[in-house]
């Protein structure tokens, strides 16, 4: 069982995680030759917010006409503490906070629905790789997923529109609902969403699913070496017990760790996926920007991103000490 | 005449959990050596042993300074070696020497047997040429009887036999003439049939060399074979000691005799009524965590009441043969 | 001792010597794997290097129709502005190809000191620097990147510091932990025991023996290094004047080439990418099973 003390030392550790990941936040712009947020915020957000009102609001917020940084330092902290991460200044005059709520759904369904369904099928894969470990299929298929893996995500991504979205046109080609329509009920809606959801998320199914397969399909092996499998086939197991219920049982739990290690590959994915699809979530809205030198944008999406995917990867750790009996609990 | 090694009170022992920033209830302490005492003469083989588990191995690191004790002395020449500084460090090192147990894990593989074996000449030789050093290493590894040595100069470990490793690590230990070699059970991984003439090479080269060894075994036979003197182990104290020939012929502590007993006997009919007991308590759990009493005591035939409170002290039996045991007084 | 038996020893010792590079070369080529691995990257290295003189035309000037597909005088067919994708292609390796090696040459050097020192010292420094490691794992790399790029000046110098600073922890883990293992080996203690100090069995002993997973760990961090890069360039960080993969697919997604059908524009830098990736997993990979077999013996 996991113990009390345990999980405290694990949260005291995700704590100085995320503290670190708040701080190297402060850190970057300040650094940085020329500090282009105060330098853009002081031209009026590269001329995009015309309110002087607004930039000394904001300079006051943050301390930013004074130089000590740990006072700068402790503002910032209050300010985030109370959700304030400045104004957008492409979105002007939407705050960063509310920018990036907004879009965040659409995100968090690509990202979670890609990662199930690749981590799902992927451990499928895995599992018939190796039983069938040293055939040619097994060659043949393994090659294809470290080719696959190596490969840009968007590069996929731009395979599939070219494939099912311009020659045939059985998918559109962007957004995340048809513009200007109005839904008679929730189910049209649903609909319409998975239909524009579709291509974005397969995108990054087929690019993750290689990653957890081959994963799977060599910690199956390992396994399947061990002296508890020959004797389970030994013992006139059936094939199917001794491959579910013995190899891939024992190989799958290793791999969900993976699952948490690979949430990074997960996050790229995503970003450079929603700009190709130009599907409205946190990662177009990284491109967009980018593009405007939106640098409070930036640094608020990095923050955002970055809190989510460590207190995902605490999730799946806890996740992972309930499921597997042998994790030794100190 | 003199010892080359006394060791006064020595005690090391072990946390059993690990991590630096934890320290709880949890955390077993395991007295490795407890509070030892002996000596080692020059031109001497002394053997230790005790089953495994027993500390014997850490003895012999002690010794050689790997680890460091928790309290007690060893004194070589009269200093405490572990007060010991660089320079007088290094004069240490090329006296007192160790031949490890596993032969295939004490070389480097990507080194030849000659940058192997010439690696103390270059620290404690700078001058010397590679040429000397060259035929001094030749020399060593004909000495531990790999004939042609020229052959094996260049070869890599994987390219030798576990024999062939074992001599090699041997002549390495041996290349700057030290006074001491701690082998911590040196032949135990080898073939049985190649035992004998690496244990008789080690005999000789004391008499050649004018070197002590302290000869570390789980094994009483071989202990018999090679030890003038032997030092009987048993979970971190040493419960006998004495002269090889005194301790075989008269065992005193029931532990001694219950290792003399369990050697198969050659017939094993005529042996029979030389089985003197039976052990009924079985062999319990190895770890020696400090308690009052004599550690022996759960296993021993003869236990008393006063063996499960106070720990006896040593006892002389003869003039060079001493046993801790209530048995005797 | 005489002096013939030693000259005879030496000539002995050289054609061992001799015979054990071939074995070693041997080896290599004895697998299918490692052959396939060796011969993509000899390919791509013969296209980065001799590159200008193979490529057909200058991949700047317009030498055909705007958006044509592949035909004999465009093997790859020609951009939005004419000009010809194969020599994009060609003289692109060299850039990419660069990127990836001088990034894990770069990110190897930071991991290798900082999974030493951590090894080396245990204790409060191992505990400070895995404390730091595991935080910029977890830390998704990704924004990071982005956000450095965006702040820093857009050349190629700078994306290959901002992934070079980026890239090591992963080597750093696997190099502290080859040191722990590594530390408690016999030949080790022989050494310690012979009167050598701790700088010199690092480097002597323990840092040698741990050569071929450091390589194989440069390979990944290449791999790694030429798909960020192309992921940076495609959303525009980066010197996107340069030619390489990632700037060619910047500029096709930014002409919509999916949308036009210009599929001829897009596969080549993509199936690059993902063929290097696969050669140089299988020499890694190769690698390992090498290891693997003479630690068996």
């Amino acid at each position: 069982m996991i113990t009390r003390r345990y999980l405290i030392r694990r949260l005291i550790n995700v704590l100085i995680i995320a503290y670190g990941a708040i701080t190297i936040n402060f850190i970057l712009p300040r650094i940085i030759p020329g500090n282009p947020v105060m330098t853009n915020l002081f031209a009026g957000g590269g001329g995009q917010i015309g309110n002087p009102v607004v930039i000394a609001r904001l300079t006051q917020e943050f301390g930013l006409n004074n130089p000590n940084l740990f006072y700068q330092y402790s503002l910032y902290l209050t300010q985030l503490i109370h959700g304030n991460l400045g104004i957008s200044f492409y979105y002007y005059p939407q705050t960063v906070y509310s920018v990036i709520m907004e879009r965040l759904p659409w995100t968090l369904l690509l990202a979670g629905s890609g990662t199930l369904i690749a981590a799902g099928s992927g451990i499928l894969v895995g599992i018939y790789l190796a039983w069938k470990k040293g055939t040619i299929r097994d060659s043949f298929f393994s090659s294809v997923g470290m080719m696959i893996s190596s490969i840009p995500y968007f590069w996929i991504g731009m395979i599939f529109l070219i494939l099912f979205a311009v020659d045939i046109t059985i998918f559109p080609v962007a957004h995340a609902v048809t513009p200007g329509v109005t839904y008679h009920n929730i189910f049209s809606y649903m609909g319409d969403i998975l239909y524009h959801a579709f291509l974005p998320i397969t995108t990054l199914a087929v690019a993750l699913l290689p990653i957890y397969a081959l994963q799977m399909r060599n910690t199956m092996v390992t396994v399947m070496h061990e002296d508890f499998m020959k004797t389970a086939i030994a013992k006139g197991l059936p094939d199917s017990v001794v491959k579910m219920r013995y190899a891939a049982r024992n190989a799958v739990l290793p791999v969900t760790t993976h699952v948490g290690l690979s949430l990074g590959y997960v996050v790229a994915g995503a970003l450079m996926i929603e700009y190709l699809f130009a599907y409205p979530g946190v990662g177009y809205t990284l491109f967009i920007a980018i593009q405007n030198e939106d640098y409070p944008l930036m640094q608020g999406i990095f923050l955002i991103i970055s809190l989510m995917v460590i207190a995902a990867n605490f999730l799946v750790d806890i996740l992972y000490t309930y499921l597997d009996p042998r994790v030794n609990l100190r | 005449m003199e010892s080359i090694i006394e060791v006064r009170d020595l005690v090391k022992s072990f946390r059993a959990s690990r991590g630096i920033f934890r320290k709880n209830q949890y955390t077993q302490v395991v007295e490795a050596v407890a509070k030892v005492s002996f000596s080692i003469k020059p031109k001497e083989i002394i053997s230790v042993v005790g089953e495994s588990g027993s500390g014997k191995t850490t003895l012999g690191r002690l010794i050689v300074r790997l680890l460091e004790p928790n309290s007690g002395k060893i004194l070589f020449k009269g200093q405490d070696i572990f007060t010991l500084k660089t320079n007088d460090m290094l004069n240490f090192r090329r006296n007192v020497q160790m031949i490890l147990q596993d032969p295939y894990d004490s070389l480097n593989p990507l080194y030849s047997i000659e940058t192997s074996v010439v690696q103390p000449l270059n620290i404690f030789m700078k001058n010397m040429s590679r040429k000397t050093k060259r035929e001094i290493v030749i020399k060593n590894l004909e000495k531990v009887g790999l004939n042609p040595a020229e052959q094996f100069l260049q070869k890599r470990p994987g390219e030798l036999s576990g024999g062939q490793r074992q001599r090699v690590s041997i002549a390495r230990a041996m290349i700057m003439d030290p006074k001491l070699v701690v082998a911590d059970e040196p032949v135990s991984m080898l073939d049985a049939s190649l035992r004998a003439e690496i244990l008789n090479k080690m005999k000789k080269l004391k008499d050649t060399n004018d070197v002590s060894f302290m000869f570390i075994t789980h094994d009483i036979a071989t202990a018999k074979f090679m030890g003038d003197r032997i030092l009987i182990f048993y979970k971190g104290a040493i419960v006998e000691q004495g002269n090889t020939s005194a301790v075989i012929n008269n065992p005193s502590h029931p532990y001694t005799r219950l290792l003399i007993d369990s050697v198969p006997p050659i017939n094993p009919e005529k042996a029979r009524d030389y089985l003197s007991f039976k052990e009924e308590a079985g062999i319990e759990d190895q770890i020696s965590t400090s308690s009052a009493g004599c550690r022996f005591a759960n296993r021993c035939p003869f236990v008393m009441e006063r063996c499960r409170t106070n720990a006896p002290n040593e006892v002389d039996i003869s003039s060079d043969h001493r046993v801790s045991c209530f048995l005797y007084g | 001792m005489n002096n013939g038996r030693v000259d005879i020893a030496l000539q002995e010792n050289n054609a061992i010597i001799a015979s054990r590079a071939k074995r070693v070369t041997v080896a290599l080529f004895k697998s299918k794997r490692t052959t396939f691995g060796v011969a993509v990257l000899a390919f791509f290295l013969i296209l980065a290097i001799l590159g200008r003189f193979i490529a057909p035309y200058n991949p700047l000037i317009q030498s055909g129709p705007l958006w044509s597909p592949p035909s004999e005088s465009h093997l790859f067919g020609t951009n939005y502005l004419g000009q010809d994708v194969l020599s994009w292609f060609i003289i692109g390796t060299a850039t990419s190809l660069w990127v990836g090696v001088s990034v894990a040459f770069f990110s190897a050097l930071i991991g290798v000191s900082v999974g030493l020192t951590a090894g080396y010292f245990g204790k409060y420094t191992d505990e400070v620097l895995m404390r730091f490691v595991d935080m910029l794992l977890v830390i998704p790399a990704f924004p990071l990147l982005v956000i450095l790029s965006a702040y820093l000046p857009p050349t190629t110098n700078s994306t290959i510091l901002i992934l070079s600073v980026l890239s090591w922890p992963f080597m750093s883990r696997v190099v502290r932990s080859q040191v722990l293992s590594l530390k408690e080996r016999g030949f080790v203690t022989a050494s310690k025991l012979a009167g050598e100090s701790r700088l010199k069995i690092m480097f002597k002993d323990i840092l040698p023996n741990m050569l071929p997973i450091i390589f194989i760990n440069i390979i990944y961090l290449v791999i790694g290094a030429i798909v960020a890069q192309a992921g940076l360039a495609f959303f525009g960080l980066g010197n996107i004047n340069s030619i390489n993969w990632g700037t060619m697919l910047y500029w096709a997604q930014i002409e919509d080439a999916a949308i036009q059908n210009a599929w001829w524009w897009i596969i080549p830098p993509g199936l690059a990418i993902g063929i290097l990736g696969l050669g140089l997993n299988m020499l890694a990979n190769g690698i390992s099973d090498m290891i693997l077999l003479n630690q068996g013996r």
